[in-house]
Formats: structure tokens, sequence, C-alpha cells
């Protein structure tokens, strides 16, 4: 059975997941979950080695700045998505959980 | 040379010239006052001369260096070096992760976030992640283990060694735990076979004939105190990094490891042949460790520079000369000082008579030291020349 992503890569999913089309840059990626890069990049390079992440080389890089490096989910990234709680759930299964803890309390 | 280059090459002969000043106080803060004061001179002037050998040596690499890659890194603010000297680390499998946090280090401007960025990718480079803990949790458990278990297996065996062996367990497993660490596939980069299997084999006759010598000679036990122990734990397991696992730019020249082997193995038997000639005189063959590397390691490097058409195939010719020469020379040296001790009861080294054999243990322990030392920048002039011998004929 596949281990359940950690907060960080769920969190990294959903960012890729919002518009799966796009082609998304580390440091885009990194302000909007919030996420350093020293955890960043590792969580990219697993999802990558998983076949969860595509990845491409930037075409039209301006001259004298080096080209990035763009990702995106791939079908089998997309799948693992749908399979995850979101946020939102988790949170309601979450509250779910300790209410039913408090009541047999 | 621009002053940035200057300011730099300062800096590198400096830290070289401190690290031998450092070394000399040290060596004279542990030791015994040595008996007379001119020692301390005497000393001082052969650290001096080494010194200002590897002074030389490091600014040529230096400049070599310089001339690559000076212009990207003097254009380099403070983060985006320490990235690059991280991703510089990167096994061959990540280096195009290394090439994408280089470019998302180009987007961030505010300077503090810029650190932040650089430390956290360069954390990343330096031990990227794996798929799989296992290989990184085997390496570790069986280190540990053989780190346990070598003191009171070779405590049992032969207690001389236990310091050396759990030195070098703990060493060897440390390099196997991090190399496991490093890398998604076992490392693919290897010297090629002459310089892996020699340098294998011959840090394994270092040890045996250390043990051999050891078992026959007991009281040479007293001989091998801790830090004479660790030393040669320590240089034996520099020897297996270089022989399994050496940085890239030590492997593109097979002309140079060819020569290195060659250049060695003219090293270890000119030793063993003057070891020979030299019995019931009083000289040994120390003669020869003292001024043949002068020739061999300049000659080797001169030639795999000439030949190779780059001062960096010299440089490499240097380094597999030390490591296999080295080893060599080591494993020749405690059969023959038992062979000249059985013949004429002298010390192999320098031909003195009177004092026990356990003596020639930290002499050719010393040589295992001395010899990279002098033989590795005498090699660079040599890589040097050779160099600038081809530009010279190249030239209209």
């Amino acid at each position: 059975m596949p281990r359940r992503p950690s907060p960080q890569t769920t969190a990294v999913l959903f960012a890729l997941a919002e518009d799966p089309p796009a082609w998304r840059y580390g440091y885009d990626l990194c302000r909007q979950t919030g996420l350093k890069a020293g955890s960043m990049y590792p969580i990219l390079m697993q999802l990558a080695d998983r076949g969860l992440l595509e990845t491409t080389w930037e075409n039209d890089a301006p001259l004298g700045r080096p080209p990035r490096h763009l990702y995106r989910l791939t079908g089998k990234g997309l799948e693992l998505v749908t399979e995850l709680p979101t946020p939102a759930r988790a949170a309601k299964a979450k509250r779910a959980r300790l209410r039913a803890r408090l009541e047999g309390a | 040379m621009t002053r940035t280059e200057r300011k730099y090459e300062l800096a590198v002969s400096a830290a070289v010239a401190a690290v031998f000043a450092a070394f000399w106080v040290i060596v004279f803060a542990m030791g015994d006052p040595p008996e007379f004061q001119s020692q301390y001179v005497f000393s001082a002037a052969m650290v001096a001369a080494v010194a200002t050998l590897w002074v030389i040596a490091v600014r040529l690499l230096w400049r070599a260096w310089w001339a690559r890659a000076g212009a990207s890194v003097s254009a380099m603010d403070g983060p985006a070096l320490l990235l690059a000297s991280g991703v510089a680390t990167l096994p061959d499998d990540r280096r195009d992760w290394g090439a994408a946090m280089t470019a998302e280090l180009a987007q961030v401007r505010n300077r503090s976030s810029r650190w932040w960025f650089a430390a956290g990718c360069a954390r990343v480079a330096i031990f990227p992640p794996r798929s799989s803990r296992m290989p990184v949790l085997m390496a570790g458990v069986v280190a540990a283990t053989a780190v346990a278990t070598a003191w009171p297996v070779v405590g049992y065996a032969l207690p001389a060694m236990r310091v050396f062996a759990v030195t070098l367990a703990a060493l060897v497993g440390a390099m196997a735990t991090l190399a496991a660490a490093r890398s998604i596939r076992v490392r693919q980069a290897m010297p090629g076979p002459t310089i892996t299997g020699t340098g294998v084999v011959g840090v394994a006759a270092c040890i045996a004939v250390t043990a051999y010598f050891l078992v026959k000679h007991p009281t040479a036990a007293e001989h091998l105190p801790p830090i004479g122990a660790v030393t040669f734990a320590v240089v034996l397991t520099g020897c297996l990094w270089l022989a399994l696992t050496p940085p890239h730019g030590l492997t593109t020249s097979r002309l140079a490891r060819g020569l290195g082997a060659g250049a060695a193995l003219t090293l270890g038997l000119g030793f063993l042949v003057t070891s020979r000639l030299t019995i019931n005189t009083y000289a040994g063959p120390w003669i020869w460790v003292i001024f043949a590397p002068i020739v061999i390691f300049f000659a080797a490097a001169a030639v795999a520079a000439a030949a190779g058409r780059s001062f960096r195939a010299g440089v490499q010719a240097a380094v597999w000369t030390a490591l296999i020469g080295t080893l060599l020379v080591y494993a020749i040296t405690l059969p023959e000082a038992m062979h000249r001790y059985a013949v004429d009861g002298w010390t192999l080294g320098d031909g003195e008579l009177g004092y026990p054999v356990g003596v020639n243990l930290p002499d050719a322990i010393w040589v295992l030291v001395l010899l990279p030392v002098v033989g590795r920048p005498i090699g660079v002039l040599g890589a040097a020349a050779g160099n600038a011998r081809w530009r010279r004929r190249l030239a209209p």
C-alpha cells in the first residue's frame, strides 16, 4: 500500500492541482504553500521520481538568465490528488473525530 | 590578473601556510620537548619547505580553476556562491535539480530571502532525498555494528590494532552511510578497474602486513600509540575513498591513470631495490623516499599533462601516483624491515643500530603520510610544466 503523503507534500500536490495544465515554478510554489526551498525541492524531486510530477525547462528564457525548471502533475499525480482528502475535508474529519472522542469521554 | 583574483589567491595561500604552521605547533605541543633547540629550527625549516611547495601548488591549482570558473564566480553574490558550492557536490543523477535551484535563485530579489532560499537549496544539494531510506538505514546499522564489534573482536585477536580497527570501522562506515544518503543509485563514477582494484588491494595489504608485523613482533605494539593508529586509519580511509568514489574531476583521463599506476610501480620497485642494496650499509631506503618522489611525481605529471594536453591530466597522474605508490611503499616497508632486522639488526629507513624492530612501524606510518604530502605538490608543478610545454609547441 503506498504511503500517505506528508502534509507538506499534500500542500504541494494541491497547489499543483489548482490548475493542472499550467506549468509552475519552484519559487512560486514556495510562496504559495509557505514552504521553504529546503522542504520544497526534496518534495518535488520525490514526486518526479515517483512519476507524479512532469518536469520541463523553460524555452524562452530572457538573455542572460538561466532557463527555469517547470513542474506540473502527471495523470498519475492528478489521480493521487483526487484520492486525498482536501484540506477542508480533512479539517472536517478531524473535527468529527474530536467530537466523537469528547462525546465518548 | 585582476584585483579580485589576486585577493583570493593571497587568501588561499595564507590558509595553506596557516595549516602548516598549525601542524608544526601541534606536533611540538603534543610531543616531548626536543633535546636541542636547533631541532625547532630544523623542523620549522622542513615544514616551511613543504609548505612553500604546497603554496605554489595551490596557487597553480587556483589559477587553473579561476581561468575556467573565475568569471562566473566573481559575478556571484554570497547566496549564489553558497548555492553553487552545494550544487557542485550533487551526484550526477541530480545535476538537473541543481540547475533548477540555481535558476530559481535568480528570481529571488530580497537579500535575506535569497540567503534563506540558497541555504535551503544548498542543504538539499548536499543531502538530496532518496526514494527509500532503507539503504541508508542498512549502511548505518552495518557501520554501527562494525564499530561496536571491532573493539572486542580485534581486541581479542590483536589488541595492538584495536584503536586502528575501531577508527577505520567508524570512518569507512560514515563514508558508506554518507554515500548511501547522497545518491539514489550506487555511485557510478569509478576511476577504472586498475586504480580501484589496486587501491582496495593496497589498503588490504597495508592492514595485513601491519597485523603480520605485530603478530611476529608483539613488542612493536608500544610503537603504535593511539595517535599513530588513528593517523593510519585516516590515511587508509582517504585512500579507499579515492579508490572507490573519487571526485568526478579526477576520473577524466585514462592516460593519467595509466601513467600514475606506472609511476607508482616505479616508486615501489625502486624502494624495494634500494632496500636490498643498502643492507649492511649505514644507509637505508629513506634516501629513495626523500629524493625519488621529486623526479617520479614530477615526470609522471609532466608527461600526462603534455601528452593529455591538459593541466588537469597532470594533476590526476600525481594523485594516482600518490595513492598507489604510497600504499605500495608501505606494504613493502614492514616485510623489508623484518628482513633487514633479521639480516643485520638495523632499522630499515636510515640504517640505525640498537633500536628494536618495532620502531619501523611508526617510521612506515610516517612515510604513508609524508609521500603524498610531498609528492602531490611536486606533481602539480610537473603538471604545470607539462602543460606549459605543449602550449609552447602550439604557439606559432
